[in-house]
């Protein structure tokens, strides 16, 4: 799955179980998320950190729920690494929406199986 | 296939310290005060958001103290370049930068953007200025741009944020075991009469702080990491390599080669720079099959071992030893380096459009390079450290800040770091750049907000805003504190020096250069001011209540700044933040007990 392709995934899967909140708010995620990535970005593979901060994108303008405080957050060393992703990496593992690939390792950069892609967009849509 | 540019002497490691200048920049600017997106609002700032900040900024009369930049930080360009050029992104910014930047000026405020010396942006959008420094300073001058952040993100020539690990090919030397030394008039003769073969560990020897021995071989040849918060930023960063060679002979011609392993990861690259006695005569790969950009683009994620190269003899090189004492250095600066040259390339295209510009540049590369022993060439601040926080805000929610985390995400360890650099600092250098102040984000109390805000304007670092200022009235406590002319006018002395340490409880020798992490401690920091004013900051760093004494003396001050400060037997003292004013006879400065995270800070006129 794509990056593009899971994004669409993401809105059509909203939109087949809450139809009459869709339109608006799924339009503003959207756009959010297009401003993100360069073609060649929205062609690529779905990696963690892109997940987590596209998941999060819809947390925020979709379900519009708040952030909860970072606790086991803290421990993913490689949090850090990605100053534009980091809130939505805590955000989604402290939800339980993507797991961490290790006790101190989100894995940011591995590429996520399309399997646990729907398995985290059906952890997201269980927030509405 | 992008490269590295070939460099000219002025731009070289061994002309970080002769106080010159690239193209002209403009120097003597007070530290840059003003509003910035990021920590307000990540890249969900917009046009409306940022119109609402300029007129806020008015409203509450903060660019009458000051605050007179309003920038717009990442998330404001479509996510590629359209025609070759950068362009706004429609949905949030649909009136255009040059509309934005127009009702910004008509605020009698000025215009500040964002870019990156990498292929994209740190949000992802496919618009560095790497390759585009010329189509990029021609909009940037065309949309009356009055100040530019620079980030770090993708760059090809290193291994920074987003870029790909193998790019500390460009940045490290390869391992070393050995050099040969062949003289030239025996090169082609079958007995090498004239080789000599210096062993790294046992020959040579290792200047700096960076590299080590490992085996029969020198690793880690190159600069250390500055983002983290682990490694101090004074003394030498780097390490090179050097042997001694006698020379009996006048002007003898000799071919040298290298035995060196190359490798893809931080601490071992392929990179090599040879200096014979300070003239630079190889600055290259060594490996041209292990050339990171030849293998896969910028920002492709590929998870794979590094590439670590078996032992091997290099291509010999002609050299030149005069008679006598000679130093071969093994090096790699390129780290520093190229990232100058990065930051460099883009003044210069703006320099040539317009000789006279006085853009404010504000490099941020995350102190990775250590950018304090080369960034005033071309930049007016630098950052030191990772980002501040990476809990940034969005449109009704405030973002959240720390006063201590492990990693360079919280107040204290920027304080930590930025508090001994001020021997980098100055009005003809730039000011070292802790990142934006977090008053008013979640996370922070008002103690902690006071002396947050103590901190920066005592270190003289820049002084940007990063909340909502729609949540701010006259008077309350964040305006307050953002808004207070005592600390404001610290920060913004024209004498530009940036407070030292004078004192503190958990130094050992010299408060002003040893690299503390430990915040349980009260720190003692003096800034000297125009008219022989002192101000002097009592700062508990520890989230405890601190029972102690703490005292420092006129005689001590003046120690720490040769002499070069004009001292009285008496002094007025004013209390910054109560207002509160008493003399001092004694010139004995003192607390006596201090809240946690809480700071005393006064201003000393002296009385003549």
């Amino acid at each position: 799955m794509s990056t593009e392709d899971f994004i669409d995934y993401i809105i059509n899967e909203y939109e087949m179980i809450a139809p009459e909140e869709s339109g608006h708010d799924s339009d503003s995620f959207w756009k959010e998320v297009m401003t993100y990535y360069s073609d060649s970005m929205l062609k690529a593979s779905v990696t963690k950190k892109n997940a987590a901060r596209i998941l999060y994108a819809f947390l925020r303008h979709v379900i519009k729920i708040p952030n909860v405080d970072w606790n086991n957050a803290k421990r993913l060393r490689d949090i850090y690494e990605c100053r534009v992703c980091a809130e939505a990496i805590a955000q989604t593992y402290e939800r339980g929406i993507i797991n961490a690939s290790a006790e101190t390792a989100f894995g940011i950069n591995d590429v996520m199986m399309e399997a646990d892609l729907r398995d985290s967009v059906r952890k997201t849509l269980n927030y509405i | 296939m992008l490269t590295p540019d070939r460099l000219e002497t002025k731009g070289r490691y061994d002309s970080f310290d002769n106080g010159e200048v690239f193209y002209n920049k403009k120097k003597n600017h007070l530290p840059a005060m003003g509003w910035n997106s990021w920590n307000a609002f990540g890249s969900g700032n917009t046009e409306a958001l940022t119109k609402a900040m300029a007129d806020k900024i008015v409203e509450l009369g903060l660019d009458k103290l000051g605050y007179e930049y309003v920038i717009l930080d990442d998330g404001c360009y479509k996510p590629e370049r359209v025609g070759g050029k950068l362009s706004n992104e429609e949905t949030k910014f649909p009136g255009g930068f040059k509309q934005l930047s127009d009702y910004i000026h008509s605020k009698g405020l000025k215009f500040g953007m964002y870019n990156d010396i990498g292929t994209n942006l740190c949000a992802g959008a496919a618009v560095g200025t790497c390759g585009h420094e010329k189509e990029d300073a021609e909009s940037y001058i065309e949309w009356g741009v009055d100040f530019l952040k620079v980030d770090n993100c993708y760059y090809p020539f290193d291994n920074a944020t987003f870029s790909n690990p193998e790019n500390a090919a460009y940045t490290f030397a390869p391992n070393i075991r050995a050099i040969k030394l062949i003289k030239q008039a025996d090169s082609g003769a079958e007995e090498k009469s004239g080789e000599t073969i210096l062993s790294a560990v046992k020959d040579g020897r290792i200047n700096g702080s960076r590299a080590s021995v490992e085996n029969d071989y020198v690793t880690g040849l190159g600069t250390f990491d500055g983002t983290g918060p682990e490694s101090s930023p004074v003394g030498v960063r780097s390490s090179e390599l050097a042997f001694s060679v006698k020379n009996d002979e006048t002007g003898t011609e000799y071919e040298l080669s290298v035995e060196y392993q190359s490798g893809c990861m931080e601490g071992v690259g392929n990179w090599l720079q040879i200096a014979v006695n300070d003239e630079l005569i190889f600055d290259e790969f060594l490996n041209k099959d292990l050339i990171p950009s030849l293998k896969k683009p910028e920002g492709e994620e590929e998870d794979k071992e590094p590439e670590l190269l078996p032992f091997t003899w290099s291509d010999p090189v002609k050299i030149s030893l005069r008679q006598g004492d000679n130093t071969i250095r093994l090096m790699n600066h390129r780290r520093q380096e190229n990232t100058l040259n990065s930051y460099a390339r883009l003044l210069k295209e703006l320099s040539i459009i317009n000789p006279d510009h006085d853009i404010i540049y504000s490099a941020c590369e995350w102190g990775k390079t250590h950018p304090q022993n080369w960034a005033y060439k071309v930049c007016d601040s630098w950052r030191i450290l990772n980002d501040i926080t990476f809990r940034v805000g969005s449109d009704g929610d405030p973002g959240h800040g720390a006063w201590v985390e492990d990693y360079t995400t919280s107040v204290t360890t920027q304080y930590s770091k930025a508090v001994i650099m001020d021997e980098f600092a100055g009005p003809d250098k730039g000011w070292n750049d802790p990142d934006m102040l977090m008053i008013g984000m979640n996370g922070l109390d008002e103690t902690q907000c006071r002396t947050h805000m103590t901190m920066w304007c005592m270190m003289n670092s820049p002084l940007m805003l990063g909340l909502d200022l729609r949540r701010v009235e006259k008077g309350d406590w964040i305006y307050n504190i953002i808004a207070n002319k005592d600390a404001i006018s610290i920060n913004q002395d024209e004498l530009g020096i940036q407070a030292k340490r004078v004192y503190s409880t958990l130094a050992i020798e010299e408060p002003d250069k040893e690299y503390i992490w430990d915040i349980d401690r009260v720190d003692v920091l003096v800034k000297p001011l125009k008219n022989n004013e002192l101000a002097i900051s009592f700062i508990n760093v520890s989230t405890d209540y601190k029972a102690e004494k703490v005292s420092v003396t006129i005689a001590d001050i003046e120690k720490y700044f040769d002499g070069k400060i004009k001292t009285a037997k008496e002094y007025k003292v004013r209390n910054i933040w109560t207002g509160e004013t008493t003399e001092n006879t004694t010139g004995v400065f003192e607390i006596d007990g201090i809240k946690a995270c809480d700071n005393l800070t006064i201003i000393a006129t002296p009385i003549f």
